[in-house]
């Protein structure tokens, strides 16, 4: 009939538009759809254990006598105390222990009532505990608050909210000893024995959750940015608490970063003042002096100020070799730390009593609480990632989708399905795991610099390029289509004239 | 006080390098640097005088790598042992006159630190005097040696002779990978953008269209090659490795003062302020000054062999408080006569009073040095020349040649032509490496 046409048409069209299209492997765009409309259901495992005295004969007839095994899962185990037990002390209702263990007192049980009426009248007080213990309500919206408003906002959850940093995979830690006089002060801090005994065992427990990275410098010459002035009262020099937040600027270039990694810095300097300012103290704003004299600044670190003044009389002679007392430093900076990663302070129910941290200063339920909210924001975080990014690929057809990206998106979906599911189980260790997988595969998908390479190609150009080489050759094409089709119509006009 | 102009080079060179201490120590005295030496110098032409006068003037080096330790035990209170520590820091300025009338000025800040940072497993974290930024930087990357220069100007080597560190004006990295490192573009590339961020410099757009890797040229300075940097022993047996980090800042001034022919200098003048102490946290602290009536005078001198050259200083130890006099502040001064003068001046005076020898402003010019200029222009009739002069005597020196032109700069290797005295020469050695043309 017509072979060029035939050929163009059949043949060239579709190659042409074959072989410009633009790489893009298979993304489950329904899954990421699923995921924008988070549904979390978070579940924990509580276990009561009744002593003798708290049950009347039938009642206790009714309850299992096994125990669980509560070194598999993270289960919180409440012993009732008969009321007038003498392990509670006077007015004290609950006390929750180390390990994740609470002692509560039992109130009043009638015998009339079954095992499910006891247990539903001691609800309410279980779920305080087990609000304290694990999770509650305004923790978990404060970790989801990125994508939910908070509905109530007090300025302390407010505070509470912003000072810990956001979640990470690994930090990095920076002691920094400041010496702004070493003409007059030779100061030694044995910081690797002191990183050892107190920092160490806190990031040893605090593994499943990041990585941490830990070093130490001293910087000389460093001065703060604020003049203190001379308070006749204490002798001494203040420093207000409304000029603190100038205080670090002058500071931080000199600190420097890690050049080796990206993960965010929590930066502890401890200022030992001057011969000329000693002794230095810091005033909050109610103007009294703040006994550890160190303050901290949200997600960026601490500082704490060493006087040294009464070390040394004015006859020694310069400069003065000063060992600084590690242990009261490392209290300071300890408790800073634990603000800084998000370990809340707590403010128990009116009756509670908590156990000290212990040796590693983090107890149990205190980590666990941690791992809630870190896998929470975990899964928010990356679900918001992975449905952004499905969102710019869908609506832009431009981009490249190459097969290592589309595999990252894939295991992030899979991950934060899987996050999602041990939630709802209550297997707090593998919903962390794999929320931390997704974190990654999520970030490392969104920002791999493959997915820039056609952007900036523009339609017009496009038309620019495929004009001068196909139009002059589609002019003689088209119009013999349009003779062809002309001929077409002469023929069936001649047909039909022929047969009337 | 006179105007002064900066004038042209403001050098400025960091030089880490790790010292393999397998080496013989007998090198002590150098060809590059200015070093005191530690036995009193027996290759000069010495009268008897003088070499009574060497031991009364001369100084004991002490050369005392061994740890800072504090001092003032009695402030402790109820303290254990001084602390020992593994680093240390000496600092050094050198003033030479030069002989078209500029003051050269070098400050050196060295830094040791006996620490390993290639070594597997254990991860160097505590940094004391040593920069932790800059020692992350080296065992993130597995550098072995490592030289950043910033140069603002060209140093005019016919009229000031060599400088101690020769640099390029702008920017210069030489960076030395350490042989586990397998994919060297990538940790170069890395490496050139965390520097850049470091320095405030755009080196980051040092990429692989203008990095040259020299297969023959360019030695590691730190492994044997006695010519340049001295090798650190940590006691006489020398065992051990330690890092060494050199910061070294040169400037010349331009002084025109309103005399004629009469160049006077002195600190003061120069940085507006005078010498009051020493740097509390460096082990030495010393400023050497070229012997010329230097006042106030020192009894202690030193001397040095600099590129083949024989040089002696005043040494003015600032560790020593009399160094600082009455006023308790040091300000060197020199007044310096008119050319003519000062040649036969000296070759008197010191030949008398001292017995040593001067040389004069000939011997400022570098045995070797190289100029390069254009001829001709396009690409047809467009020439290099690269012209190197040996001003030595009697010898004469194998040159090695290294030449990195950029992607747009289209030369022909077929036209490469290498004459000496007028007549043609062949190399013995050539190697061409050609770069990735343009991302």
């Amino acid at each position: 009939m017509a072979p060029v046409q035939l050929v163009v048409i059949v043949v060239g069209i579709p190659l042409w538009w074959k072989t410009t299209e633009t790489y893009r492997a298979w993304l489950p765009f329904s899954d990421i759809n699923q995921l924008d409309i988070l549904q979390l259901q978070l579940s924990v495992d509580v276990e009561v254990v009744f002593s003798r005295g708290t049950l009347t004969t039938e009642q206790q007839k009714k309850v299992p006598h096994n125990l669980v095994n509560v070194k598999e899962h993270h289960v919180d185990v409440i012993y009732v105390v008969p009321e007038s037990s003498l392990l509670l002390p006077e007015g004290v209702k609950v006390y929750i222990g180390r390990r994740r263990t609470a002692l509560l007192r039992s109130s009043l049980v009638k015998s009339s009532w079954t095992l499910n009426e006891v247990l539903s009248n001691m609800n309410p007080e279980v779920e305080q505990i087990v609000g304290t213990m694990s999770f509650n309500h305004q923790e978990i919206v404060a970790a989801l608050s990125d994508r939910v408003r908070m509905t109530k906002v007090t300025k302390e959850s407010m505070a509470d909210s912003m000072r810990a940093i956001k979640s990470s995979p690994g930090y990095e830690i920076t002691f920094s000893l400041l010496n702004p006089d070493p003409k007059s002060h030779n100061l030694h801090w044995d910081i690797e024995g002191a990183l050892q005994s107190y920092i160490q065992p806190l990031l040893n427990k605090l593994a499943p959750i990041a990585n941490f990275s830990v070093d130490s410098q001293i910087l000389y010459y460093a001065v703060l940015g604020v003049n203190p002035r001379f308070d006749d009262g204490v002798s001494g020099y203040t420093l207000s608490a409304d000029s603190l937040s100038h205080v670090i600027n002058p500071v931080e270039a000199r600190l420097g970063s890690n050049a080796a990694s990206s993960n965010p810095v929590l930066n502890f300097l401890l200022y030992v003042p001057d011969a000329h300012h000693s002794p230095l103290f810091i005033r909050d704003h109610s103007r009294r002096e703040v006994p550890s004299n160190a303050f901290h600044s949200p997600r960026w670190g601490g500082i704490m100020v060493y006087n040294v003044n009464a070390m040394y009389g004015p006859e020694a002679e310069r400069p003065v070799a000063i060992n600084i007392n590690m242990a009261k430093v490392m209290g300071v900076f300890l408790a800073q730390l634990r603000l800084m990663l998000g370990v809340q302070s707590t403010r128990p129910p009116v009756g509670f009593v908590l156990d000290s941290p212990g040796s590693a200063g983090l107890a149990d339920w205190e980590l666990d609480r941690l791992m809630w909210s870190r896998t929470v924001e975990n899964i928010a975080t990356a679900s918001t990632t992975i449905t952004s990014l499905a969102q710019l690929l869908d609506q832009i057809g431009n981009i490249v989708i190459n097969d290592n990206i589309a595999e990252q998106v894939s295991s992030a979906v899979t991950s934060l399905q899987a996050a999602v599911a041990q939630l709802k189980a209550g297997n707090l260790v593998f919903a962390l795991q794999y929320s931390r997988e997704a974190i990654l595969a999520s970030e490392k998908a969104f920002f791999d610099p493959s997915l820039l390479h056609l952007l900036y190609f523009p339609d017009d150009q496009k038309f620019a390029i495929y004009i001068p080489l196909f139009l002059p050759m589609c002019v003689p094409i088209v119009l013999s289509l349009f003779k062809i089709m002309s001929e077409m119509k002469q023929r069936q006009v001649d047909k039909q004239a022929k047969s009337d | 006080m006179a105007a002064h102009r900066y004038s042209l080079s403001f050098l400025f060179v960091f030089i880490f390098s790790n010292v393999p201490l397998h080496c013989s120590c007998d090198t002590l005295e150098q060809a590059d640097s200015i070093v005191e030496t530690q036995r009193a110098p027996q290759s000069n032409k010495a009268t008897a005088n003088r070499a009574e006068f060497n031991e009364r003037q001369w100084q004991a080096s002490d050369t005392e790598l061994d740890k800072d330790e504090t001092t003032d035990s009695q402030s402790l209170r109820g303290a254990a042992a001084p602390p020992v520590f593994k680093d240390q820091l000496q600092e050094e300025l050198v003033i030479r006159p030069l002989p078209s009338g500029d003051i050269y000025a070098s400050f050196q800040f060295r830094t040791l630190w006996d620490v390993d940072f290639l070594q597997d497993g254990h991860k160097v974290s505590h940094y004391r005097l040593f920069p932790k930024s800059l020692g992350q930087v080296l065992s993130k990357f597995s550098v072995r040696e490592l030289h950043i220069s910033f140069t603002q100007g060209f140093w005019r080597t016919m009229q000031w002779g060599q400088p101690f560190i020769p640099s390029p004006p702008g920017a210069e990295l030489w960076v030395w990978f350490h042989h586990t490192v397998t994919d060297v573009d990538g940790n170069w590339r890395e490496l050139t953008n965390v520097l850049s961020g470091i320095f405030c410099a755009s080196l980051n757009f040092i990429d692989l269209t203008n990095t040259v890797q020299p297969s023959a040229s360019f030695k590691p300075l730190g492994l044997g090659n006695a010519v340049h940097i001295r090798p650190v022993c940590k006691d006489d047996q020398c065992t051990g490795k330690a890092w060494e980090l050199r910061q070294t800042l040169n400037v010349v001034f331009d002084l025109y003062t309103s005399g004629q022919g009469k160049k006077e200098w002195s600190l003061f003048k120069m940085f507006s302020r005078t010498l009051t102490e020493a740097c509390p946290l460096a082990s030495s602290s010393k400023v050497y000054g070229e012997l010329f009536e230097l006042s106030p005078s020192t009894p202690l001198l030193s001397q040095a062999v600099v590129l083949g050259d024989r040089r002696t200083y005043s040494v003015y130890d600032l560790s020593r408080s009399e160094t600082f006099g009455q006023l308790r502040s040091l300000n060197l001064l020199l007044r310096w006569k008119a050319d003519s003068g000062m040649k036969i001046y000296s070759i008197a005076v010191y030949l008398l009073m001292y017995g040593l020898c001067y040389f004069l402003a000939d011997m400022l010019r570098p045995l070797l040095h190289a100029e390069r200029y254009v001829s001709g222009f396009g690409l047809q009739i467009g020439e290099i020349h690269t012209v190197i002069y040996n001003n030595h005597p009697y010898r004469a020196f194998p040159v090695l040649l290294m030449d990195s032109v950029p992607w747009y700069l289209q030369i022909y290797i077929h036209t490469l032509t290498v004459t000496s005295k007028n007549r043609e020469n062949k190399p013995s050695e050539f190697s061409l490496q050609f770069m990735i043309v343009h991302e």
